[in-house]
């Protein structure tokens, strides 16, 4: 079962002052240190005072830091990091092929912003656990998750007022969207993640944030009884049947080269003329930016209520 | 390696059952899916929602798993000939290696080129390479050695194993198509145009026939170097030709199915011990058993957890391995009494 966030449900708790979930929220004094803080691995973080030495390893924790304006405090940042520009001239604690914290403990950080995602990331989590250095593991398996990593890192850094406006913002655009669509119908979509040239289908399920930026944007995943990132058969695909293809790729090529793949040109989607392919860019990384990628959607899923 | 009795089991009648099992293995991979359909709803080609389920989308999906099947079984055979080995095969010997290599890198490069030509191109240069190298080592020092041969392209194999793995790490991130391709590498097999469909069973015509003509030379090399080399034959100009068969076949199946392995080792000795030693009798032998297997195989890969789907790789090892085991344990038990 997916339950679909309603952005009034969101709204409603950051006008109450609410986070969009249960993170301890001191009445008085927000910006108070020693600050503790519960991560999503539901773990007490204690930071002493306001972090100045930050390593953000994943994307999606970089754009978060600098969107709350500390990329100054900065001093290293993860492999496979493409954005901000500003952040790639940071020195890399490596990633492509695994982490390294040696390389990070030479910045000696007092704030590690990870996501669980893989071994490595974890065992540098642990490393640095171990010396006693805060580490705040981030999840986000859906939009409102997003919000509350960015109130999360607000409040551990000191930057909880940014972070509520960020949050604000965010939210505020999600509803614009929302209202641009609402009313119409609302169509059955199949989002390609990645794909190999004729097999390899990714797509993704519910409990990904990319499940629930499409409901935002007003369409309906084929695969969201399934879970997290999969790959489904291209039958699997036909037997949904979608109204609409979105193909994320990393260098889009025309939407002709997914209805000549072999048997697709007999799919609605395509008969139809509805495929879309947008930049990868952003789409796949749960920051700030999502609400760029809940837009692309939307104007792809709903042309009409955007022309 | 001891020498087995020479099994003269009629070859016909073998065919014919494999025939059989090929067509009994299609129909399932018809029926089966992320949706059963039975044969009576699809057999009749009206247009149907179930008929075009089946043909669109299930049917070139089976003849290229057949096509991958049937290129490993051939290049297992060729190799374990070569080797005189029967532990050769495309995934141990580095050729599948070094076909997955090709491959990584075809689906890294920038889309100037595009996979369709380059994936087959590469798959062959990296396939016949490694087996080319893992020869000159196996030759050093001037006399064959079948031990050498064998270890040289198990470490050649590690090598490029870890070589791929470090080219799709370093130059594959979250923005590009790194599941895709970590998820093609543990085999997957592809769906081809109608043309392409047709262009497999050409190519598995040529494979077959160029099979048949080394069959004598492997017959030979069996009984050694020295007697080979009396009956005629030019054995490294034999053995050179050979391996640019097994690199074609082994590559053309990384090419449209990944990393598969278990299939090229367990069809031709299956065979192997069922129809006797002789090539020239287990060439259609192995291309119809190894299609079938993979065939088999893949219809699970895309029924068991559907609408998801499993790479084949990781089924054809998972129950490629303890299935061979105990072939050799029942071996051993039928030799022992």
């Amino acid at each position: 079962m997916v339950t679909r966030p309603s952005p009034s449900l969101v709204r409603r708790r950051l006008a109450a002052g609410l986070p969009a979930a249960a993170i301890p929220w001191p009445a008085a004094a927000d910006d108070a240190f020693p600050v503790t803080v519960r991560d999503a691995a539901g773990r007490s973080v204690t930071i002493a005072s306001p972090p100045q030495r930050i390593v953000p390893v994943f994307p999606s924790n970089v754009e978060i830091v600098h969107a709350l304006g500390l990329g100054s405090r900065v001093v290293a940042i993860g492999g496979r990091v493409r954005w901000p520009p500003e952040a790639m001239d940071k020195p890399s604690i490596g990633g492509a092929v695994g982490y390294s914290p040696e390389a990070a403990a030479q910045h000696h950080p007092d704030l590690l912003v990870v996501t669980p995602s893989h071994h490595s990331a974890l065992a540098l989590a642990d490393a640095f656990e171990r010396l006693g250095t805060p580490v705040l593991q981030l999840a986000h398996p859906d939009l409102p998750s997003v919000l509350r990593n960015l109130l999360l890192l607000g409040r551990a850094t000191g930057t909880l007022a940014r972070a509520r406006q960020l949050a604000s913002d965010f939210e505020a655009q999600l509803a614009s969207i929302r209202a641009a669509w609402q009313g119409r119908s609302v169509p059955t979509v199949y989002l390609e993640t990645a794909a190999a040239e004729r097999g390899a289908f990714q797509t993704i399920g519910a409990g990904h944030y990319a499940n629930d930026a499409l409901a935002w944007a007003g369409g309906r995943n084929v695969f969201e009884d399934l879970r997290g990132s999969v790959q489904v058969s291209a039958e699997a695909i036909a037997a949904r049947d979608p109204e609409v293809i979105v193909s994320l790729q990393q260098r889009p090529r025309p939407a002709a080269a997914i209805a000549a793949r072999p048997g697709w040109s007999s799919l609605r989607a395509v008969r139809t003329g509805r495929v879309v392919v947008l930049a990868r860019g952003h789409a796949l990384i749960p920051g700030p930016r999502q609400v760029d990628a809940v837009r692309a959607y939307a104007q792809a899923l709903h042309p009409g209520a955007f022309a | 390696m001891r020498p087995a009795p020479v099994v003269r089991r009629p070859l016909a009648p073998a065919l014919l059952v494999l025939a059989a099992l090929v067509a009994a293995v299609a129909l399932l991979a018809m029926s089966a899916g992320a949706r059963w359909v039975s044969p009576l709803q699809w057999l009749p080609m009206d247009g149907s929602i179930d008929a075009a389920l089946a043909w669109t989308w299930r049917a070139p999906r089976i003849a290229a798993a057949f096509f991958v099947g049937a290129c490993l079984a051939t290049s297992g055979l060729i190799f374990q000939g070569v080797f005189r080995n029967p532990l050769a095969e495309p995934y141990l010997l580095g050729s599948a290696a070094g076909a997955g290599v090709g491959a990584a890198l075809a689906l890294l490069l920038p889309d100037r080129v595009p996979p369709a030509l380059s994936l087959p191109l590469l798959a062959f240069a990296g396939a016949w390479a490694a087996s080319l190298v893992v020869l000159a080592i196996g030759r050093l020092g001037g006399a064959w050695s079948s031990a050498r041969l064998l270890l040289a392209g198990v470490a050649i194999a590690a090598i490029l194993s870890a070589l791929r793995s470090l080219l799709v790490m370093l130059f594959g991130d979250e923005s590009t198509n790194l599941r895709a391709i970590v998820s093609w590498q543990l085999g997957g097999i592809q769906t081809p145009s109608t043309a392409e469909a047709a262009g497999f069973a050409a190519i598995l015509l040529v494979l077959m026939l160029a099979a048949h003509r080394l069959a004598f030379g492997l017959d030979a090399l069996g009984l050694g170097d020295e007697v080979a080399r009396t009956m005629g034959i030019d054995t490294s100009r034999f053995v050179a030709a050979a391996i640019v068969v097994a690199a074609m076949a082994t590559a053309f199946a990384v090419a449209w199915g990944g990393l598969i392995g278990f299939v090229g080792l367990i069809v031709p000795h299956v065979m192997r011990w069922w129809l006797g030693p002789l090539h020239g009798r287990l060439v259609g032998a192995c291309v119809l058993g190894g299609g079938a297997l993979l065939v088999l195989a893949d219809t699970v890969a895309r029924t068991a957890i559907a609408p998801g789907e499993i790479p084949v790789g990781l089924l054809t090892a998972l129950v490629g391995g303890p299935f061979f085991i105990a072939l050799l344990l029942l071996r051993r038990a039928a030799a022992a009494t």
